[in-house]
């Protein structure tokens, strides 16, 4: 099922254009990885994937509409509180095995702001996993990952890609090889 | 609506701060006023301007942690309704800050008025406005980190303290409680529409 095709996709700011002459056909069960340099626009395309930026040239499927879980450079939890309350105050379910397979089972009573930056990006990648949608946005999922628990995630996503899911993510690690790639140059 | 309201529930119980804070500053200042030793009728206006920098300083942060988090961005992002995130902030903050202050303000001046009732609930719709109103300039400002820019508002509010002096320190409740009544729905629906609208272009 075809969720987004794009025709000559362009997009500018202040003048100054970020990527132009973009074609590319999103589809479900399918990891895809917008691979480009810094300032490429890579958070920006995900933000129009999102809908957040909706633009003329996009086809979005009819049933994208809040069937999208979307991580961006910040993890939106908050910092005052526990891992297991920030859960708890948004509804989302406290998954003990995904917990446990990142290594975040002992830190769910702990306050997030004393949790390191890839325990605070794992916690994240917890709730999107355990999300129940079907498009998953990620900007830089890898970002302060171990090695360890990026061969989790990697192991997570081709589990859920086989079960219908769509990964569209902004990456510019290590390429991952099932994934297809949507590039963008820098324009100077 | 129940999840946004969970979670605007959920962070002020978990973070005292979050009442206790307005509460004590609300109180503080009153407290001023009361030891200057005012007479009777400006006890009112004291009420009003402790109320007034209670919901200035509180709406100036109202979405700024959320955006700083990035909670924001991902609910845009994930469509959801921003509307009902609106209102769960403002019933949250209407129990558990507005409604105290109301009645400390009250448990102050007395209780001895004639229009008790009418007047109370003008001082709730008074706290609300306010509230839509700043949470306005706190949209506005929220990219930019200056609250300064949250003032810019204030000259939108001069018929509305107008309509405030009648009411609580002339004790003229008709038309002037029908006007607030107007001016707390205009700042409920235009002005969060505005805030939604702002809100979504300051993510972009």
């Amino acid at each position: 099922m075809i969720l987004y095709k794009t025709s000559d996709l362009s997009y500018e700011i202040d003048s100054r254009t970020i990527f132009s002459n973009l074609d590319f056909e999103i589809s479900s069960n399918a990891i895809y990885e917008i691979r480009g340099g810094n300032g490429s626009g890579k958070s920006s395309l995900l933000k129009i994937l999102s809908g957040l930026n909706k633009m003329d040239n996009v086809y979005y499927d009819e049933n994208l509409e809040s069937n999208i879980a979307y991580l961006g450079h910040k993890n939106g939890f908050v910092e005052e509180i526990s891992l297991r309350d920030n859960f708890n105050i948004i509804g989302a379910s406290v998954n003990d095995t995904l917990f446990k397979k990142f290594g975040l089972s002992k830190l769910k009573n702990h306050k997030f702001f004393n949790l390191s930056f890839g325990e605070k990006r794992k916690s994240a990648l917890v709730r999107i996993i355990s999300s129940k949608k079907n498009v998953w946005l990620l900007d830089e999922p890898f970002a302060g990952l171990d090695k360890e628990s990026i061969n989790n995630l990697k192991k997570v996503f081709n589990e859920h890609i086989k079960k219908g899911v769509c990964i569209i993510m902004a990456n510019h690690q290590e390429e991952l090889d099932e994934s297809v790639k949507i590039y963008l140059e820098k324009n100077v | 609506m129940y999840k946004d309201l969970k979670r605007e529930f959920g962070l002020f119980l978990l973070i005292p701060k979050n009442i206790y804070l307005p509460l004590s500053i609300f109180g503080i200042i009153f407290l001023i006023f009361i030891i200057l030793d005012f007479d009777e009728q400006l006890s009112y206006i004291s009420s009003f301007i402790a109320a007034f920098i209670t919901v200035f300083i509180i709406s100036e942060g109202s979405f700024k942690d959320d955006y700083n988090s990035g909670y924001l961005e991902q609910k845009i992002c994930e469509g959801e309704s921003l509307s009902s995130y609106l209102f769960a902030k403002f019933s949250v903050n209407l129990i558990l800050i507005f409604t105290p202050i109301t009645l400390f303000a009250y448990l102050i001046n007395g209780f001895g008025e004639e229009n008790i009732f009418e007047l109370i609930f003008s001082y709730l719709l008074m706290l609300s406005t306010l509230h839509f109103f700043f949470n306005l300039g706190s949209a506005i400002s929220m990219k930019r980190n200056n609250s300064l820019n949250a003032l810019l508002i204030i000259p939108l509010l001069i018929p509305f303290i107008i309509l405030v002096e009648e009411i609580f320190i002339k004790i003229v409740l008709e038309p002037n409680l029908n006007f607030l009544m107007a001016y707390f729905i205009f700042s409920a629906t235009f002005i969060n529409f505005a805030v939604i609208q702002i809100l979504k272009v300051q993510s972009k």
